[in-house]
């Protein structure tokens, strides 16, 4: 389980978070919604420890994980929104180098292995620079999920997949949920939202407004005005 | 980042260069041959002693003919014809001879040149000059060749005054005359009888080609660290940083790994190259493992680090106009392009502050030639700043494109 209590950050005078906490039960899938710059990327990358809070705190029990890479190597899988890939590598390189990092030595185009669920293999010689958004989104996918870690921590990721490839990760996040992983997934889409997850955390301006199962999360249009303002960011269905 | 994760990092690194082999090799072989032609070329230059031959025009304010036969004298020595070549004209020409290019540089002995020491006169010698290397050469020899005329014309001035007083034929006394002075003319050319030259194989310091050889090495090492810009801007991958701290890896480790694999895989060409050269300059001498071995090292983590934060300084033009910047400057002040003696007092002072010098005095060790340990400390405590300005370079960037 972790931990997430008191969450603060700001850039310069602006406040990007202001005190969020939440707790990331193993076997959970939470997601995050919010208009835009309400403060969900910055959220996930504090947790991934790509970005260091001005304040709080992150334990997995009582061991507090927050600045401890080895814990992050090993037990965070995190899809950024945006790829943050190297264009120079091609497919097989990118997966390889992630693999060498996490001390992996098992084929990466395995059959059940998740490149492969995602065609990486037929684009393995491909440059990075020459894909599509798709296909790098894809290859961003396969390296969160290599390491098999506990935690999933996804950043609007899914929209960017055709049908298919978004039908195989979803599958894939339920399997990893029912082997008792948790995901924490931020996205646009209410109807993916309120389709995966079990619980729903509402930010607007930085401030956690809402954080319920998903059964409770309001269904009408106005109170999701209310909730969400702006809402023209959002799409339902 | 754990000693593990460093180390497949750098494997992988390194795996990953090697696959420009190709591209490796050629670079040895380029570096071998333009080394080779720099040394070759410095040999010819200043130690075999075939000149381009300096044109040194010359007239007398009052036709002299004397200075014709000193000039027919002159131009008929082989010594000076090796790199002097003298013709006679009037005084007016002298000036447009030096502004067309057709004479690196002028005499113009003043009226009563040749006598004037006899009278006990000073000889006023003008000496028209461009801005070449040449002519201050031209200058130097003027000076010194005045002091010896002028100490020349006295002894032969006064054989003179004793023939007149002895011999009465004029003509026969002028004759004799002229004869003393031509007779101290090749005197003076045959200066070489007086000269024995012994040549010693020098082993404390290194051989002009050996020398230039090794200036030109690393001059054009660094020049190629440009060609490794991909591999050395991190600046440019804030979002694979942010990334790979993600998977617990800084910035400043990564950037380690990519110096290191980098410097890993250079050291095949560099060494290649500095055999080659060893080879082909025909070295005996057994070389100084341990000094060589250290040059070695510093010399590419020195390279790579200096190119590190320059292709971090901006993009790729800034890039290889810094790296170029530094290049030059380091081989100048080595004395790699000048030879070290004709460097003005001011620039020979900061000849051991170059690191050009400092390799270049260790590796040295490959030629047998001990190096000075000053040249091996300086290089190790550079490569130790850089390498904590690049680590803090690096940790900037981090802090900086943090998303």
């Amino acid at each position: 389980m972790l931990i997430i209590s008191g969450i603060r950050k700001s850039y310069g005078k602006k406040a990007v978070l202001e005190d969020i906490s939440l707790l990331l039960r193993t076997g959970e899938v939470v997601g995050i919604v919010g208009h835009n710059g309400s403060g969900k990327s910055t959220f996930l990358s504090i947790i991934a420890q790509v970005v260091r809070p001005d304040a709080g705190e992150i334990h997995e029990d009582d061991r507090s994980v927050l600045g401890d890479r080895s814990y992050v190597r090993e037990h965070i899988g995190y899809i950024p929104q945006n790829d943050w890939l190297l264009s120079d590598l091609t497919v097989k390189e990118t997966l390889h180098f992630w693999q060498s990092i996490h001390r992996m030595n098992e084929p990466v185009f395995a059959a059940d292995s998740i490149a492969s669920q995602l065609g990486l293999d037929l684009l393995a010689g491909k440059k990075v620079g020459t894909l599509s958004g798709g296909m790098q989104k894809r290859l961003s996918i396969a390296l969160a999920f290599l390491h098999r870690p506990r935690y999933l921590l996804i950043d609007e990721a899914l929209p960017a997949l055709d049908r298919a490839y978004r039908f195989a990760v979803l599958e894939r996040l339920a399997d990893f949920r029912d082997q008792g992983g948790a995901v924490l997934y931020s996205s646009h889409r209410l109807d993916d939202i309120r389709a995966f997850c079990d619980r729903i955390l509402v930010l607007r301006e930085g401030k956690a407004v809402l954080c319920v199962s998903t059964e409770d999360f309001p269904t009408d249009g106005e109170t999701l005005d209310a909730l969400l303002n702006p809402l023209e960011s959002m799409t339902d269905g | 980042m754990d000693r593990n994760l460093f180390v497949s990092g750098l494997r992988f690194q390194v795996r990953q260069s090697l696959k420009k082999l190709p591209y490796l090799l050629g670079m040895t072989a380029v570096l071998l041959s333009l080394s080779m032609i720099a040394g070759s070329v410095a040999v010819m230059l200043l130690s075999n002693r075939r000149y381009s031959r300096v044109t040194l025009a010359v007239a007398s304010e009052d036709a002299d003919p004397r200075l014709t036969d000193l000039v027919r004298s002159l131009n008929g020595n082989p010594e000076v014809n090796e790199f002097l070549v003298i013709h006679e004209g009037q005084p007016g020409q002298m000036e447009g001879l030096v502004e067309s290019g057709s004479a690196e540089g002028a005499l113009v002995l003043s009226a009563g040149f040749f006598d004037k020491p006899t009278r006990s006169a000073s000889p006023r010698l003008i000496i028209l000059s461009s801005q070449q290397l040449e002519t201050v050469i031209l200058d130097k020899m003027a000076d010194s060749s005045i002091r010896m005329f002028a100490a020349f014309r006295q002894g032969a001035g006064r054989s003179e005054e004793v023939i007149r007083e002895k011999v009465e034929d004029p003509v026969r006394a002028k004759e004799l005359a002229r004869g003393i002075a031509e007779h101290y003319v090749r005197w003076l050319l045959g200066y070489k009888q007086m000269l024995r030259r012994v040549t010693v194989n020098s082993t404390g310091f290194l051989s002009i080609s050996q020398h230039y050889m090794l200036s030109a090495l690393l001059f054009f090492f660094f020049l190629t660290m440009p060609l490794y810009y991909r591999d050395l801007s991190i600046r440019n991958e804030q979002g694979w940083a942010a990334r790979l701290r993600s998977a617990g890896v800084r910035l400043p480790s990564y950037a380690a790994v990519r110096v290191l694999g980098i410097s890993a895989v250079l050291t095949g060409p560099l060494i290649a190259s500095l055999l080659g050269l060893r080879l082909l300059d025909g070295t005996k001498a057994a070389p100084l493992f341990f000094q060589s071995m250290a040059g070695l090292i510093l010399s590419i983590l020195l390279t790579v680090l200096l190119a590190f934060l320059c292709c971090n300084a901006g993009g790729i033009v800034p890039a290889i106009t810094l790296n170029t910047a530094l290049a030059s400057v380091f081989l100048i002040f080595s004395g790699g392009i000048v030879p070290p003696l004709l460097l003005p007092p001011s620039v020979r002072t900061l000849l051991p502050l170059s690191p050009f010098t400092w390799m270049r005095d260790c590796l040295s060790g490959l030629y047998g030639v001990r190096g000075n340990i000053q040249s091996l400390l300086r290089l190790t405590i550079s490569v130790a700043m850089l390498a904590v300005w690049s680590a803090f370079r690096a940790a900037r960037m981090e802090k900086k494109g943090a998303v």
